[in-house]
């Protein structure tokens, strides 16, 4: 299932040929989830702007073998994160403080839009998922925000975590379990709905 | 059958049940097959349920931060100014090459024409020329001279030079592609300098790995002819040598000699310093100094002084090699010292009061970008002042 639209399609094989306009298009079109992802990985608004002006220089100067426009939004992220933490290491900002092996903290904020949603039902629902996703990990969080949100694939998350395939469907599923300390609940309800 | 807990549930009571929301968050198997038993059992659901997901998407965000459209647009702009300058950029180097190629073939020819009988290079003398007819304090960027044409490069560009005697130089803030210059004359010496504050690398055509630190000065032939591979060094590096067992690899400095195989060596030989030291990190090397020839082992430190005296020492070499990763490593180092090298590392001049010069320090310091953190940094371990006069820094203690 691809996330992209024909006309998108189209467009980035004008933009792997070197098109401006289409190149300008694809700035526009990715520049907020690059922006959301560095600020996820806590990094100041002014710097993540900054690293996303120096990844699309890059990309206009560099020949564009993307396989596709999937691989072209990974490449995109991964590049920020890579960037972001040759920063943080570049300004190592005192002597005391030591970067904890290019691990960054993924933070997530949840906001719940639309007006559909009554301001009250809202905030529960607010506090619920916030609950669910206080039990997680950074790592976790980070997972699953790449997989449920940026809509990557599991090589291209196990790339950008540094971890195997196999390690990240673990970490994710690990989430899940944490989550369920309820999940012999969920077993019994299953079982009586099987015995039914 | 059980009771229903889902009974009369609105979408809106989906999105508050727990069940619901790590399904949502997490689109598993166990989750997927759950739902689709509760729709399969209570179609009357179904419609919620659908209801649910659809707003679920449409609502909760994960890091919703987004720039405005006005900014998004500014920041497109700002991008394609800073394509056009860079575009510019190299457009002016490629004509730069091509004039100074040209150049060179010009003065190629000429001096074949006039030495052409008795034209043999020298390398020693042609180097020491090299390392005199441009004095590095007049220069103020990283330079690389080939073919009697310099190159101005960025603070911590790495210089590779490929078997095909091709260039290829790599910015430190690797925006846009690297440098590329090909077909340089493989007879000359090349000439590397890197002013104070800052530092550079290089791959050399055989392979070996040097890194320069500030106010250095290396010379170096684009590719090495016969049975040795020479170099000359005013200065400070660390080279990790290629393993060539029928080509000895010689690095020169005023002074000394250094004759390897295939090492890990520091050699620190500022000409302007009173003594020149070499720290053996791997490998075996002998070094001579005025016909008396020395064989250093790993961890050990030759010093040479201005007198002529030498001594070795057995060392801990993360001391002598550590301003490569921007940090200094002191041992009851004075600060008269380290005063020294940051000096040279910043290209400032710092002094000391007679007071602070005697202070010893030990620990590691980040080299930062910034020299303000570094002073700050030592002021406050010290426990001394700083003060900027007259373009210089000032350490001194309050009695």
């Amino acid at each position: 299932m691809s996330a992209f639209t024909p006309e998108q399609e189209k467009l980035f094989c004008k933009f792997k040929e070197g098109d401006e306009d289409a190149f300008s298009f694809f700035y526009q079109f990715f520049i907020n989830d690059l922006y959301a992802y560095g600020l996820g990985l806590g990094a100041k608004s002014e710097w993540v702007k900054d690293i996303i002006q120096d990844v699309f220089l890059k990309v206009y100067f560099k020949e564009k073998n993307y396989e596709s426009l999937a691989h072209f939004k990974y490449f995109l992220l991964k590049s920020v994160k890579n960037k972001l933490y040759d920063f943080y290491k570049s300004k190592a900002f005192t002597s005391s403080v030591e970067i904890s092996g290019g691990r960054q903290n993924f933070i997530v904020t949840t906001t719940i839009l639309d007006d559909i949603i009554g301001s009250e039902d809202k905030l529960i629902i607010q506090q619920k998922i916030d609950k669910l996703l206080s039990k997680l990990t950074a790592r976790q969080k980070e997972a699953i925000y790449l997989r449920f949100i940026q809509e990557l694939d599991y090589l291209q998350i196990a790339d950008i975590l540094n971890m195997t395939v196999p390690a990240v469907r673990k970490l994710i599923f690990r989430s899940l379990k944490r989550l369920k300390e309820d999940q012999r609940l969920l077993l019994i309800y299953l079982f009586l709905l099987y015995t039914a | 059958m059980q009771t229903n807990k889902y009974e009369n549930f609105s979408a809106i009571d989906f999105l508050k049940d727990d069940d619901f929301l790590k399904w949502q968050l997490f689109r598993d198997e166990a989750g997927n097959a759950y739902w689709a038993e509760i729709m399969a059992h209570y179609p009357e659901l179904t419609v919620s349920i659908r209801k649910a997901i659809d707003l679920y998407k449409k609502c909760v965000k994960w890091n919703d931060f987004k720039l405005p459209p006005y900014e998004v647009i500014e920041r497109l702009v700002l991008l394609q100014d800073s394509i056009r300058k860079e575009k510019q950029r190299r457009y002016r180097m490629h004509i730069y090459w091509w004039a100074s190629t040209a150049a060179a073939c010009v003065t190629l020819l000429l001096s074949l024409v006039f030495a052409f009988n008795d034209y043999q290079i020298k390398p020693q003398s042609e180097a020491g020329s090299l390392l005199q007819n441009i004095a590095s304090h007049e220069i103020d960027e990283v330079t690389l001279i080939v073919d009697n044409s310099a190159m101005i490069l960025s603070n911590n560009s790495q210089i590779s030079y490929m078997a095909s005697g091709a260039i290829i130089v790599n910015t430190d803030n690797n925006t846009g592609d690297p440098l590329i210059r090909e077909h340089i004359l493989q007879t000359q010496q090349s000439k590397l300098i890197v002013p104070k504050g800052r530092r550079s690398s290089i791959i050399l055509s055989d392979n070996s790995r040097i890194w320069l630190n500030s106010g250095t000065t290396l010379v170096y032939p684009s590719s090495f002819k016969g049975d040795k591979r020479e170099i000359y060094v005013d200065g400070e590096i660390y080279i990790e040598v290629e393993k060539d067992s029928l080509r000895p690899f010689l690095v020169k400095t005023s002074k000394l000699d250094i004759e390897v195989l295939g090492t890990k060596f520091n050699v620190s030989a500022y000409s302007s310093d009173m003594e020149q030291m070499v720290t053996l990190v791997e490998g075996s090397i002998a070094i001579t100094n005025s016909g008396k020839k020395n064989i250093l082992q790993p961890n050990q430190l030759l010093t040479l002084s201005n007198n002529g005296d030498y001594k070795i020492n057995d060392v801990s070499v993360m001391d002598y090699i550590c301003w490569r990763y921007g940090w200094i490593q002191a041992h009851t180092t004075s600060l008269k010292e380290l005063a020294k090298r940051l000096s040279r590392y910043y290209d400032k001049e710092i002094i000391c009061d007679p007071h602070v010069n005697m202070l010893k320090c030990s620990g590691k310091l980040v080299l930062f970008d910034d020299l303000e953190k570094v002073l700050y940094t030592i002021s406050k371990n010290m426990n001394i002042n700083y003060r900027y006069k007259d373009n210089k820094i000032e350490l001194f203690s309050e009695k």
